[in-house]
């Protein structure tokens, strides 16, 4: 059954359809028109990102060796981790890095956004485990420098999301 | 609207899918203003890819200072006028300063398609002011510099655009 419906009427221009799609999808031409574009705040941003990672790179480095330098190594162990994870400008860097990955992890696609999450976790887990096993055996020089370094491979990632070209390949 | 300003520093970063889904969002409101100002579906939609191209060109230089979508029509009135310019050129209009602002309301309710064709029918100048002002709501200090007149020219053209389009909906003779 057809009905024939009225016409419509209105009282106010502002009623007209201001929107109106077109009949075909305009996409595929306008993206076969898009230069791509350098991004002009990259050198300047990567350069801060490279300061960051140095400091924080340094400051960890500092610590490890402040805690190789000591006579036992059981002690070193333990004040590795201790003071990694009590350092004040270590856990200020980490979490203004922390506090603004959200932001940053947005300006990237879907799915190297949930890499970087799984490279992150997998990280944090790795951190743990670890830290698990120097309570066990705080002296293991090894897995000292794995605490270590996976501390300083939590701080590039960190350092460099949203920030370099080409990272997201990297993780 | 956060959302989308994240959309535009993306792009502006060159971020080709953030710009896709600002075009996604923003296609039909602008294509809709190409259409009515070209009244031509061909024109309109390469008025409108131009007008997105221009945009990505233009994207680091967006101030923020109107919203995405304003700014996004502006560029596409641009667009429209250069097309235009490239193929005749419009009449001028003397400046008038008692143009009526308030928004174009009828008494008795018109049908659609038959405002549609009177708008249709005027005079290029008239009927982009008309558009910009009477169905998109843009005040004529935003208009003028959008079409490239004086605010002066542009409340003339609006004041000529409401007669014209009076006189062809016989609002007159309905009133009575």
């Amino acid at each position: 059954m057809s009905r024939t419906e009225a016409p419509q009427k209105i009282s106010s221009l502002q009623e007209l359809q201001q929107a109106a799609s077109p009949g075909r999808d305009l996409w595929p031409g306008i993206e076969a028109r898009l230069a791509p574009r350098r991004r002009s705040w990259n050198v300047p941003a990567s350069i801060a990102a490279g300061v960051v990672l140095v400091t924080v790179g340094v400051l960890i480095g500092l610590q490890f060796r402040t805690g190789a330098s000591l006579p036992g190594a059981q002690e070193s162990g333990a004040l590795i981790r201790a003071s990694l994870i009590d350092d004040p400008a270590y856990q200020h860097q980490r979490q203004e890095l922390l506090r603004t990955l959200p932001a940053r992890l947005e300006s990237l696609p879907p799915e190297s956004r949930q890499r970087i999450r799984d490279g992150l976790l997998a990280i944090q887990t790795a951190k743990q485990n670890i830290e698990a096993e120097l309570g066990r055996d705080a002296g293991n020089v090894l897995l000292q420098e794995l605490f270590v370094s996976t501390c300083q491979e939590e701080i590039r990632v960190l350092t460099f999301v949203g920030y370099v070209d080409g990272f997201n390949q990297e993780i | 609207m956060e959302e989308e300003q994240l959309l535009v520093a993306r792009a502006a970063r060159g971020d080709q899918r953030a710009f896709e889904r600002l075009y996604r969002a923003h296609v039909d409101r602008v294509y809709g203003l190409c259409l009515r100002m070209t009244r031509n579906t061909a024109t309109a939609e390469d008025s409108t890819q131009q007008a997105f191209v221009q945009a990505w060109q233009a994207l680091a230089r967006f101030e923020r200072r109107s919203g995405f979508g304003t700014w996004l029509h502006r560029i596409a009135v641009n667009v429209v006028l250069g097309q235009r310019r490239s193929g005749k050129t419009d009449l001028t209009v003397a400046a008038v300063d008692d143009a009526d602002d308030a928004p174009f309301t009828f008494d008795t309710p018109v049908e659609v398609a038959e405002i549609e064709a009177a708008i249709d029918s005027l005079p290029e100048g008239a009927r982009d002011v008309l558009i910009l002002s009477g169905i998109y709501g843009y005040t004529h200090v935003e208009i003028a510099p959008m079409l490239g007149v004086a605010e002066g020219t542009c409340k003339a053209q609006l004041h000529r655009a409401r007669r014209l389009l009076r006189e062809r909906l016989n609002l007159e003779a309905r009133r009575a």
